[in-house]
C-alpha cells in the first residue's frame, strides 16, 4: 500500500502507539472485565441488603468499587490515546492522501459515482454527539473535500476489532492481540454476503443497498461479492461517502455513494434485492430504529431480503455486571444509543415496522456472536 | 436529556482524588511510549540483520506476533499489581 491509494497509513512508531492502545484495551477487556465481574458476583451481590436485580441495582454495587474505578479512568484514557495516536497519523497523512482521492474523483473514466447533498442535516446522535468520542465526530470538517473523521475512524476499526480479540482468522485461545490500525478490510462484508447466500440461497440480487456504510469498505465486499449487481452505500456522513468513493475507484470497483439519511433515502419503492447495514443501528435512537426499518421495506423487492447486523448485548444475553460496563459506554465513551437498541424488542419492531416473517438472531464471526436481525419480503 | 459525555470532554475522572486519575494515566502513557520504544529498538535490530530503511522493512509476522506479547506483558506488569490489590479491596 503507497501514498499513491486510499488507505491509512501509520508510520512505524505511530503503529506501534496505536498497537500498544489496542492492547491496553484487550487488557481492560479480558484481564480487568473479568475481576470486576469476580468481585460482584463473589463479594458485591451476595452482601447487599437485597439482591441485585437489574442493571440499576448493579450499578449502585459496582460504580463506587475502586477496582470499577481504575477500569473506567483508564478505558476512559485507552479513548482518548486512540484517538491521539490515530488522529496523529491522519493530520500527517492528509494532504496526500486527499490528493488520491481529489484525483480520483476528477477521473473522466470513473467507474462509480458520488452524490452529495447541500443542504443535508445530518440527523442526531450523528450530528449532536461525538459517537466513541471521535474528535469533532464524523462530521469533522474543517478544509474543503475534508476526509480526516473518515480517515481516522477508518484507522480505527482494526484497533476496535483487535481490542475485542476479533482479529482476522482469531479462534478461542488464540485471539489476536492489538496489532493496531491497518487499512480496513472486507472481511466482514464477505461473510455477511455468506450469511445472506445461507437465509435467501435462491436470490440472485440484481441491485443491492448498504446502509450507514461508512467508509465503504464492508460496501465494496458486495461488489465483490455478485460483480453484476449495483451496489450503493448512503451514509449521513459526508466525509464518509467522500472516502468511500475514493475507495472504491481506487480499487476499480463501480459503486455508487450518496450522502444521505437511512430512515428516508429517497430511492425509489422495491429497488433493491438485498438490504444490508453494519453495526448502523446502536449509533441512531428509537425513532430512527423504527424509521429505518420501514425504510428498508419499502425498498426491498418482492422475494428480497434485508440483513442487518449490530452489536450483540441484549440483556438476556449479559451478566449483571457487565451491562453495567456497557451502559458505562453510553455515559462516558460515546455510544449514545448501545443500552437502548439492544432493549429493543427487535422482532416486534420488524413486525411493527411491515416485516411479513421477520427474524432476529444470532450468527457468529469468527470469535463474536453478531445480532441479526430483518426479513424476506413474499415474492 | 442528551446521554453521554458532551463534545469535547476530555478530563472526566473516576476516582474522588482525581490525582489517582492522574497518576494512572501517566502510568498508562510511559508504558505506552516504553512500547513504542522497545518495537523501535526491535525494527532497528532487523534494520542491522537486513540493511532496509527502517520504515521500509516487510512485515514479520513472528516479530509481530513476539512484540504483541511484550505489549501485554508490559501491561500486565505494571497495572497487575494493582488490579490485584483493588480486586481485594
Amino acid at each position: 500500500m503507497s501514498a499513491q491509494s486510499i488507505a491509512f497509513l501509520p508510520s512505524r512508531d505511530e503503529a506501534a502507539r496505536q498497537a500498544f492502545v489496542g492492547a491496553l484495551k484487550y487488557y481492560l477487556n479480558f484481564a480487568v472485565e473479568p475481576r470486576l465481574q469476580a468481585v460482584f458476583d463473589e463479594r458485591l451481590a451476595p452482601d447487599a441488603q437485597s439482591p441485585p436485580a437489574n442493571r440499576a441495582d448493579a450499578d449502585a454495587l459496582l460504580n463506587p468499587h475502586p477496582l470499577m474505578r481504575l477500569w473506567a479512568s483508564l478505558t476512559f484514557y485507552s479513548q482518548t490515546l486512540l484517538w491521539q495516536s490515530i488522529d496523529a497519523t491522519t493530520r500527517r497523512t492528509l494532504v496526500a492522501q486527499m490528493a488520491v482521492a481529489d484525483r480520483l474523483a476528477a477521473n473522466p473514466g470513473k467507474l462509480g459515482s458520488l452524490h452529495l447533498r447541500d443542504g443535508f442535516e445530518p440527523p442526531a446522535p450523528v450530528r449532536t454527539t461525538e459517537i466513541h468520542r471521535q474528535p469533532g465526530g464524523y462530521l469533522r470538517e474543517s478544509i474543503a473535500g475534508d476526509l480526516s473523521a473518515a480517515l481516522s475512524y477508518m484507522g480505527s476499526v482494526d484497533l476496535y476489532r483487535n481490542a475485542k480479540g476479533m482479529g482476522t482468522g482469531a479462534k478461542p485461545g488464540q485471539e489476536k492481540i492489538g496489532t493496531g490500525a491497518k487499512p480496513g478490510a472486507d472481511d466482514m462484508g464477505r461473510w455477511l454476503a455468506g450469511v445472506a447466500r445461507r437465509r435467501a440461497p435462491d436470490l440472485a440480487p440484481s441491485a443491492i443497498l448498504d446502509m450507514g456504510c461508512g467508509t465503504g469498505e464492508q460496501t465494496l465486499a458486495y461488489r465483490r461479492e455478485w460483480p453484476g449487481a449495483r451496489v450503493v452505500g448512503i451514509d449521513c456522513a459526508r466525509p464518509f461517502v467522500r472516502l468511500a468513493h475514493a475507495l472504491a475507484e481506487d480499487q476499480c470497483l463501480a459503486l455508487d455513494f450518496h450522502e444521505g439519511d437511512a430512515a428516508a433515502t429517497g430511492f425509489a419503492e422495491e429497488s433493491f434485492d438485498l438490504v444490508f447495514s453494519i453495526i448502523l443501528f446502536h449509533e441512531t435512537s428509537a425513532a430512527q430504529v423504527r424509521a429505518i426499518l420501514r425504510e428498508s421495506w419499502r425498498l426491498i423487492r418482492p422475494g428480497g431480503l434485508v440483513l442487518h447486523l449490530d452489536v450483540p448485548y441484549q440483556p438476556h444475553r449479559m451478566p449483571l455486571a457487565r451491562q453495567v460496563t456497557n451502559h458505562w459506554q453510553v455515559r462516558h465513551n460515546g455510544e449514545p444509543f448501545w443500552t437502548g437498541f439492544v432493549e429493543l424488542d427487535m422482532a416486534a419492531e420488524l413486525q411493527a415496522a411491515g416485516f411479513s416473517a421477520p427474524f432476529a438472531d444470532y450468527e457468529p464471526f469468527g470469535v463474536a456472536p453478531y445480532f441479526v436481525f430483518g426479513g424476506r419480503k413474499p415474492a | 436529556m442528551r446521554p453521554g459525555p458532551k463534545p469535547g470532554a476530555r478530563d472526566t475522572r473516576f476516582f474522588d482524588d482525581a490525582w489517582q486519575d492522574d497518576l494512572l494515566r501517566a502510568l498508562a502513557t510511559l508504558a505506552m511510549e516504553l512500547s513504542v520504544t522497545r518495537d523501535r529498538l526491535a525494527a532497528l535490530e532487523r534494520v542491522l540483520q537486513t540493511g532496509e530503511a527502517v520504515e521500509a522493512l516487510p512485515p514479520d509476522p513472528a516479530a509481530d506476533a513476539v512484540q504483541a506479547r511484550a505489549r501485554l506483558k508490559l501491561i500486565d506488569d505494571v497495572f497487575g499489581p494493582l488490579v490485584d490489590r483493588l480486586a481485594k479491596s
